[in-house]
This record gives C-alpha cells, sequence and structure tokens, in this order.
C-alpha cells in the first residue's frame, strides 16, 4: 500500500522531454500551469488539452503511469465538478427538481474545471517522471542563485531537497520491513478502533525514527569524509547546457501561449 | 505429514510494471517436523521472498502454503493463526526493538496472541534466559544494549511466541564471529530442546554446515537442490556453477584426495575434518 506513493517518481526513458535541460523544464512547466489558467474559452482550452496530449505522447511514458498520478486527485475533480454543477447558475435550465437547479452554465463550468485539474496534474507529473530528482533540485538551485545576494542558502536548501526526495523510497522501504517483522509478531492495524489502530502504529513509528536518525548521522559523517562544506567553491560534474532542443521547446511553448490568447480572442466562449 | 509444504508458489515483484521480476517460480518443498533446514542462495535468489510467504507476510501470486495440510489463507483467522505457529525473525531484526524496557520488547509477540499475564511473564522469562540476557538487562531500555544483545533480544522476541516453525533471516549478518557462533549454538539448540522445525536462511556454507540436517539451495527463484548435508555439498560442481561453493575444510579434503590419499571426501566441518585426518593417521577417534 505504501509503495503506490508516486511523489516524484522518475521514469526512466529517452524522450525529448527527457533531454530537454532541466532548468529549461522546470520554466516551462511552470508557464504552462499559467498558460492553463489563461485558457478562457473552450477552443482555447481544447488546444491546450492537445498540447498536454501530444507532450505525454512524446515523453513515451505509457499512459497506465500517468493515470496513476491521476488517482490520488480523483476525488478533487469530482468534488469541485459537482460543486460547479450546482453552484454556478445561468444558461439555460436543463434539470430542476425542489431547491436544485442544473444549468448549461454549470455543466459548462465543471467540466471546464475538470479539465484544467487534470491538464494540470499531467504537466506537473510529466515534469517528474521526465527529470531526475537530482536534476530537478540543480535546476532549482541554478534558478534560484539570485536569492544568494539576500544571502538566502540557496545551495544547503537544493541539498536538503535532494537529499529528502532521495529518501523517500528508502524510508518507505524501511516502513515495509518494519512493517512485516511487526506483523510477524502479530501487530495488527487492520482491526480494531480507530484509537487502537493508532496505537498499533507506535510499533513502527519508533524504530522508523530511530533509524531515521542513524541515517542522518550516518550520512552527514560521510559527507563531511568527503569534505563536504557546503555549496562555496563547488563545481559540478554534469555541467547544464541550453541546446536548440531547449529554444526550439521554448518556442512551441511561446507559439501555444500565442494560440491561446488569439483564441481567446477571436472565439470567446459561450460561458464566463 | 510436512509441517510447513508449498505448491506451485509463485510471486512477481513490481507486477504490471516494466521492472515486473518473478522473486520466486514454482516452488514445491515439504518441510518435516523437527528439521533444521539451511536455505542457501545467491542475493536475489529468491530465499526471503520465500520465507516471507511461510508466515503469510506476503501473499501468494498463485499456489498455496500449507501448515499442517490447511492452506494458511483459507480464513482472516488461519492467516492470523499462521503468524504466531511460524515465527519469522527477519534480517537485522534488531531495527523493529521499539518498546521502553527490553521486557516489554520481548513481551509484545505473547501480548498480541491474548495469553494472560503470567503465562507471558513466564516466556518472556523462558526466551530472554535461552537467549542468554541478564536479569537485569529486562529492565533496561533496548536502546541501551550492545548489538549483539539487542540482536538476542529481538530473536528472544520471535521465540517467546513459541512458534512450532521458526524461520530465521540471516541470523547472523554483521556480527563478530564470537557473536556469530553463539547465535548459530543457540539455534541448535532451540531446535533440539523444543523439538520444533527451525528454517535458516544464510549464505555461508561453512555457517551450516555443521548446523543443519537438511539443505535447500535456491538458485534464480526455484529450488535447486534439497537433501541432507551430505547430498547437497556432493554435488560441488553444480553449486559452482551457481556461484556457491563447499566449505573451505571440503576443498581441502577432496583436494587431498584428488592427489591420491586414502581420506574421505565428506568433510562438512573442521571437527570433522580432525577426526578424519586422526582416522587417515591411524590413531583413531581420540
Amino acid at each position: 500500500m505504501v509503495k503506490d506513493i508516486t511523489i516524484g517518481q522518475f521514469f526512466p526513458g529517452d524522450s525529448i522531454l527527457h533531454r530537454l535541460d532541466a532548468r529549461m523544464k522546470l520554466v516551462l512547466t511552470f508557464a504552462l500551469i499559467v498558460i492553463i489558467f489563461v485558457c478562457k474559452s473552450f477552443f482555447s482550452l481544447g488546444l491546450m488539452s492537445a498540447f498536454v496530449v501530444f507532450l505525454t505522447l512524446i515523453s513515451r511514458v505509457p499512459l497506465k503511469t500517468i493515470l496513476k498520478s491521476l488517482k490520488p486527485i480523483v476525488f478533487i475533480i469530482i468534488f469541485t465538478a459537482v460543486l460547479n454543477i450546482f453552484y454556478t447558475t445561468g444558461g439555460a435550465v436543463l434539470a430542476h427538481f425542489w431547491i436544485i437547479k442544473i444549468t448549461e452554465k454549470g455543466l459548462f463550468t465543471a467540466l471546464f474545471m475538470a479539465v484544467r485539474i487534470i491538464c494540470l496534474i499531467i504537466v506537473s507529473s510529466l515534469l517528474t517522471y521526465t527529470t531526475t530528482p537530482t536534476r530537478l533540485t540543480d535546476a532549482l538551485e541554478r534558478l534560484l542563485s539570485p536569492l544568494k545576494i539576500l544571502k538566502i542558502e540557496v545551495h544547503t536548501i537544493a541539498m536538503m531537497m535532494t537529499l529528502a526526495l532521495r529518501f523517500i523510497p528508502t524510508l518507505i522501504e524501511e516502513i515495509d520491513r518494519i512493517m512485516n517483522a511487526q506483523k510477524a509478531r502479530g501487530a495488527d492495524w487492520e482491526s480494531g478502533s480507530l484509537v487502537s489502530r493508532s496505537k498499533a502504529l507506535i510499533p513502527v513509528l519508533i524504530p522508523l525514527f530511530v533509524s531515521s536518525f542513524r541515517r542522518a548521522y550516518e550520512l552527514a559523517f560521510a559527507m563531511e569524509c568527503r569534505c563536504y562544506r557546503g555549496g562555496k567553491g563547488r563545481t559540478r560534474m554534469k555541467q547544464m547546457k541550453l541546446g536548440w532542443r531547449d529554444f526550439a521547446a521554448l518556442a512551441v511553448n511561446s507559439a501555444l501561449l500565442a494560440g491561446i490568447v488569439m483564441l481567446n480572442i477571436f472565439f470567446p466562449s459561450v460561458i464566463s | 505429514m510436512p509441517v510447513i509444504s508449498t505448491r506451485g508458489l509463485t510471486h512477481l515483484y513490481s507486477k504490471g510494471t516494466p521492472f515486473e521480476v518473478a522473486a520466486i517460480k514454482d516452488i514445491n518443498i515439504d518441510i518435516e517436523t523437527g528439521e533444521l533446514v539451511g536455505i542457501i542462495g545467491h542475493t536475489g535468489s529468491g530465499k526471503s521472498t520465500l520465507i516471507q510467504h511461510l508466515n503469510g507476510i506476503l501473499k501468494p501470486e498463485q499456489g498455496t502454503v500449507l501448515l499442517e495440510g490447511k492452506d494458511i489463507w483459507e480464513s482472516k483467522d488461519s492467516i492470523k493463526a499462521a503468524r504466531f505457529k511460524v515465527g519469522l525473525c527477519f534480517q537485522y531484526p534488531e531495527y523493529q526493538l521499539f518498546e521502553e524496557t527490553v521486557y516489554k520488547d520481548i513481551a509484545f509477540g505473547p501480548k498480541n496472541m491474548k495469553l494472560d499475564e503470567d503465562e507471558i511473564d513466564r516466556r518472556v522469562h523462558k526466551a530472554a534466559d535461552f537467549v542468554g540476557l541478564k536479569e537485569e538487562l529486562l529492565q533496561k531500555s533496548p536502546f541501551d544494549l550492545s548489538g549483539g544483545e539487542k540482536r538476542r533480544a529481538a530473536i528472544a522476541g520471535v521465540m517467546a511466541m513459541e512458534p512450532k516453525v521458526l524461520i530465521l533471516d540471516e541470523p547472523t549478518a554483521g556480527l563478530d564471529p564470537h557473536g556469530r557462533d553463539r547465535i548459530l549454538r543457540l539455534i541448535r539448540e532451540y531446535r533440539d530442546n523444543t523439538g520444533s522445525t527451525v528454517l535458516l536462511v544464510s549464505h555461508s556454507m561453512e555457517d551450516i554446515a555443521g548446523l543443519v540436517t537438511k539443505v535447500m539451495v535456491l538458485e534464480k527463484s526455484r529450488v535447486a537442490m534439497y537433501g541432507t548435508v551430505q547430498e547437497v555439498y556432493s554435488r560441488r560442481r553444480e553449486l559452482l556453477s551457481m556461484g556457491l561453493d563447499v566449505p573451505q575444510v571440503t576443498r581441502i579434503f577432496a583436494g587431498l584426495r584428488e592427489r591420491g590419499l586414502n581420506i574421505s571426501g565428506d568433510v562438512f566441518t573442521v571437527e570433522q575434518g580432525r577426526r578424519e585426518l586422526l582416522r587417515y593417521l591411524g590413531k583413531g577417534a581420540e
């Protein structure tokens, strides 16, 4: 069950998206998220969705994996859709019973919102699926480096993030192991009241904390042994370089933005 | 009737993803009561996966696990009963310690079995005594013990459930030679005293040579050999092709035999070697 968590999961591959510079990918992902909210009509959102489908196809990440990232937010999508159906009014009334009125506009807004959220999630998970966590935090460090002027320890923050991401799978494995060990001694957190169930987690949490601290000490020690002294004077093995691909991606993104703005202006939607 | 058997046991990891691998494939084993079985195999041969099926930590993809002739996955109760009847001690079990005192930690298993206070107390003292933890250590925090003591406390926690079958996954990993010998001796005594069945996962041919009654060799997710120490260790060529080897002393005696000495090749422990050498030199045993 804990193995289903997909945060920061990387899907190995060699597609164009995988080969893009992580900095450009990060910036473009943010841009895409903004563009999703710029979409105001069905036509522009349609273009956006088509683009998302296109990205998914060229990423060569299997559809199944993409859908897995959508699973945890299915509830949120349904919830917002239902809220919109009932609370947005306007246009022709499609159904009316008691105090509930479903209007054309409500239905459209609900659909619009659902598609928007799905696009958002797919775009952001494509970023993590096609970029290793290390590259991602490296890119973040580079992009945030202007903040050094404000005496913000950008390198330390990025290192902390790298380590945190690095240890997610390790900790999940550890939890699995400890849970199995306690299960073998008859621990049971699948039955009983909520209180007894949460109490039953103590035998898992305490060993987990103990081993996390042990790991942290060991890691700090190992880093110091290799003369780690923070970001000062540190060079990189993998230099990041912007290539023609990155500029092409930027161009495509700009074209998309232009297209969407045009559609917004020339084909305004029936709603809003 | 065998105490534990498996029929067509198969388990896949990461099913349905590009990383899918079979951890174990079509395993059919029968383990008789009172047997002390050494399970040997290379890293990734499926040892750990196999033993985690025997007490129902993992649910088989295909096939069944029979405990005293009954499928352990028959019902919710049967699976719970299986966890207590088959005690499983994981690798590095000291990382499962969590209670305030050693006493409470050993009592965790028996408590989950819903035994009464007196019985729990009896079992804790018996198990602690058995693994050689002194009375005064019982009231200490398990985190204050030494490495070897922690390991023994954790093993006592499993023994206190008094399982019919005790399974230990590499109980000597990371211990010094002294601690290793102590644990191995303990396991032998436990089986001799209680008459329970013991399964011992190991990658050291030396460790299990003088200890077990049967050896099971796993290779590439399947059981490659199952038999007495002599039966298995005499198939050295096959073992070598699996990346395993017979103990050093066996190699020496095989070498002596090849050089024309009238000496037995079935020597698996140093003690056996000593006796065989004395016999050869005409002095007889002792």
